[in-house]
């Protein structure tokens, strides 16, 4: 127990500087792809219990629900294919690391605190693209190369205060910061004109205050609600100043049933205003819209079985695209979990389908994530 | 027991379970084609390739001659005589090491006896180069004084290629293109040889049907005419053979002077070796911040290449490590990049002239302290006939420089 500890300890030690989240043909304009600052459970119940989770980065007013020191750390692996047109591209691959979390108890006071990593903005891609141009009055064939790899990652400090058994409140400080190193290489087809590299580190920084209240008003329900804005992000290439970009204000509002102690029925929805980004960005940037459900059924919690099993449901608009056309976004999603180490360990695991479509382009993908909670 | 085993097997379908996700996991592929996606769905940035010709930035230009001259030529180039004014005629000198008056008797011996009469000579040519196209070439040699020397030109030498001099005449093997011919003489062939101290000179001219030309090997290059002297020397009374050779003191060749160069002319190549030193000024735009992908100078003929017929000149532009003028020391050239720096231009090209200069602009914009210049030589230098005269800046069609480049780009836009 205290091994696997250690090693998820280490392992928030060194992921810091490889977060990352999904990849998204969307994520290419823009800021890029926004994450989805949920466990493997989470996203198994479609998002829907992330007004709630303490160790979901979304209400900080979840954490002063830990019982004692929690660790977590979580991966995410994507299949991906998309089609542009008459262009289908299928086989693309990625695997991130979109959430580590420590949280826990100060003591024998009834509040809580948290600090994670999570995955503001994913902005990875790698588009090849080919073209003929008259140079010295004779055609030659170019091959465009542009690689992005990096993002935004979102440190949070959350503190959350139990005011009463039915009560939660909490505040939290995000850190925004990230750098993405962009490489554009182009080749020709005839040597006697030289390669051309190219490679830029882009920086972006910016803070964020977050609150939220959690209220239990009758046994086996719970409404959670949250805020948070984000100040103007400061961006620089290659330490040069180029401007900033306003990021969005974060409206959450969420409900929990649980009529059956193996049974809970969650739902989230999140509004956030991209389109304050537009006026920053080349493409259209829209405020969008995130509303997921999930069942949840069982669960070595409840007594009423070792496995759980999840089910869930998520619909979601997109922020940026090339057209006026907003894309959207559907889940399907699959997960269930174990406890080993006498519930000291939790491995959760979910499957989703991912359908996106809008702005003259669909994506499709199957994405795996698992995540690993200790609680020593 | 029953919940410790139940412990296990959750226990491994966790470990299998993380396994799983991870073999799912490895690696990453995000490579996507963006043919029919962009500009829709790809970075906003774009590659802009800007191909500019500048004729006026060259700030100075300079031909100077006589780098490496005939004497020091690595081969001797024969031109036969073609009646054309267009074309050289050149002609092989090569005085021979002096003789001894006594020789040694034998390998590992140091006795020497002298040298009671000579028996006959041996010449032999090193091929070093020749028309492919042409057959029934012959080297013909010539007596020359023996006291000639680097300072004698073609037309001080003319009466010397006389028949009364005639030697001997060399058939070059068709198939021959680098090998060795022999010819041999009768002990008359230097009437004056002891009267000039066992000294001897010859010439060599090319005779060929079409105009032609053959390269022979020089001293420098370890590959000079070699004289053979056959003896009969005295040991102890008896007549024995023996021989002993020689390799030049000296090798040159001579011609006619080529045509004399413009005012608004610059040459490279030649013999003696001609050079031009060419300064620039490149444009901010492109020394300060663009990518240079591609770098040509352009040079305008005057006039059709110079040379031997149906040979070729090898024409490079190489920086300088210091711009001190004619004596300017060259920045070499590695040489997986020499086939793509030359041009090898056949006699009687007309064309313009495109040198890649690519690594040198991109190393004046890498290296500001590094000087603007470059000099356009032949190489090898001195070794034939092969000039190109082109045109000097501030005269039409003066050299230039066209230079294909990106303008500074800044990734990250959105």
């Amino acid at each position: 127990m205290r091994r696997v500890a250690i090693v998820l300890v280490a392992l928030c030690a060194i992921l810091p500087g490889e977060l990352a989240g999904q990849n998204s043909i969307y994520g290419i304009r823009g800021l890029g792809f926004p994450g989805r600052w949920t466990t493997a459970r989470g996203r198994a119940l479609g998002g829907g219990p992330g007004a709630f989770d303490p160790v979901s980065p979304i209400n900080p007013a979840g954490v002063a629900a830990f019982p004692r020191v929690t660790v977590l750390a979580g991966a995410s692996t994507d299949l991906r294919g998309y089609t542009v047109g008459d262009v289908s591209v299928d086989g693309l691959r990625a695997t991130r690391f979109p959430l580590v979390l420590i949280g826990g108890r100060a003591g024998n006071l009834p509040v809580g605190f948290a600090v994670s990593y999570a995955q503001y903005i994913e902005r990875s891609y790698d588009v090849t693209l080919t073209d003929t141009i008259d140079l010295r009055g004779v055609p030659i064939a170019v091959t465009d190369r542009t690689i992005s790899q990096g993002g935004i990652s979102d440190l949070r400090g959350a503190v959350g205060v139990l005011l009463s058994p039915r009560l939660r409140l909490g505040a939290a400080v995000h850190m925004l910061s990230g750098s993405a190193k962009l490489t554009l290489r182009r080749d020709f087809a005839d040597s006697t004109y030289r390669p051309y590299r190219l490679t830029n580190e882009d920086r972006i920084k910016g803070l964020g205050f977050s609150a939220g209240v959690v209220w239990a008003p009758l046994p086996g329900v719970q409404v959670g609600l949250a805020a948070r804005t984000d100040t103007r992000a400061d961006i620089e290439v290659d330490s040069t100043p180029q401007g900033s970009v306003n990021l969005p204000t974060t409206l959450v509002a969420g409900l929990e049933l649980a009529p059956h102690r193996a049974l809970r029925w969650s739902a989230t929805g999140i509004w956030r205003s991209w389109s304050d980004a537009d006026p920053d960005v080349a493409a259209r940037a829209f405020d969008t819209w995130e509303i997921g459900t999930g069942l949840e059924l069982g669960g070595a919690e409840t007594g009423a079985s070792r496995v759980p099993l999840r089910l869930g449901f998520r619909y979601a608009t997109l922020p940026f695209t090339p057209s006026d056309d907003q894309p959207h976004e559907i889940t399907l999603a699959l997960g269930t979990g174990v406890t080993f180490a006498g519930n000291r360990a939790l491995l959760d695991v979910a499957l989703e389908r991912a359908m996106r479509d809008g702005g003259g382009a669909s994506e499709r993908a199957w994405q795996l994530s698992w995540t690993m909670t200790v609680r020593p | 027991m029953g919940m410790r085993r139940s412990q296990g097997r959750t226990t491994a379908v966790a470990a299998l379970l993380v396994a799983g996700a991870g073999a799912f996991a490895c690696g990453e592929d995000l490579l996507a084609p963006g043919d029919g996606t962009c500009p829709a769905y790809c970075p906003p940035e774009r590659v802009v390739v800007v191909d500019t010709l500048l004729p006026q930035n060259v700030t100075s230009d300079s031909t100077f001659v006589g780098y490496v001259v005939a004497a020091e030529a690595v081969v001797l180039q024969l031109v036969s005589d073609s009646g054309s004014a267009t074309l050289p005629t050149s002609r092989a000198v090569v005085r021979f090491r002096q003789f001894p008056e006594r020789i040694l008797l034998g390998a590992g011996d140091t006795t020497t006896a002298a040298v009671l009469q000579i028996d006959s000579f041996t010449i032999e040519l090193d091929i070093r180069g020749r028309n492919l196209d042409q057959a029934g070439l012959e080297l013909v040699l010539y007596r020359l004084p023996a006291d000639v020397d680097t300072t004698a030109d073609f037309a001080a030498l003319t009466p010397f290629f006389d028949d009364s001099t005639r030697l001997a005449t060399v058939a070059v093997p068709d198939t021959l293109i680098d090998g060795s011919v022999s010819v041999q003489l009768d002990s008359t062939a230097f009437p004056s040889f002891a009267a000039d101290s066992n000294r001897a000179a010859i010439g060599v001219t090319l005779q060929a049907p079409n105009p032609a030309y053959v390269n022979i090997g020089s001293l420098e290059t370890n590959a000079g005419l070699i004289l053979t002297r056959f003896v009969q020397v005295d040991s102890a009374g008896t007549s024995v053979p023996r021989s002993d050779g020689r390799l030049p003191a000296f090798d040159t060749f001579v011609a006619p002077a080529s045509p004399a160069m413009a005012p608004g002319e610059r040459a490279t190549g030649g013999v003696p070796s001609a050079r031009t030193l060419l300064r620039f000024a490149i444009p901010p735009r492109v020394a300060d911040s663009a990518t240079v992908l591609r770098a040509t100078l352009v040079l305008v003929p005057t006039m059709p290449v110079l040379g031997a017929p149906g040979d070729s000149v090898r024409v490079i532009a190489q920086g300088l490590s210091a711009d001190v003028g004619a004596k300017s020391p060259l920045v070499s050239v590695p040489p997986d990049s020499l086939t793509r720096r030359w041009v090898v231009l056949p006699t009687g090209w007309a064309d313009t002239v495109r040198l890649d200069v690519t690594d040198l602009v991109i190393g004046w914009s890498r290296f500001p302290a590094r000087p603007r210049a470059l000099m356009v030589r032949a190489t090898p230098e001195g070794s034939a006939f092969g000039q190109v005269r082109f045109a000097a800046s501030g005269t039409p069609g003066a050299p230039a420089l066209q230079i294909t480049f990106v303008p500074p780009l800044t990734l990250g836009g959105r």
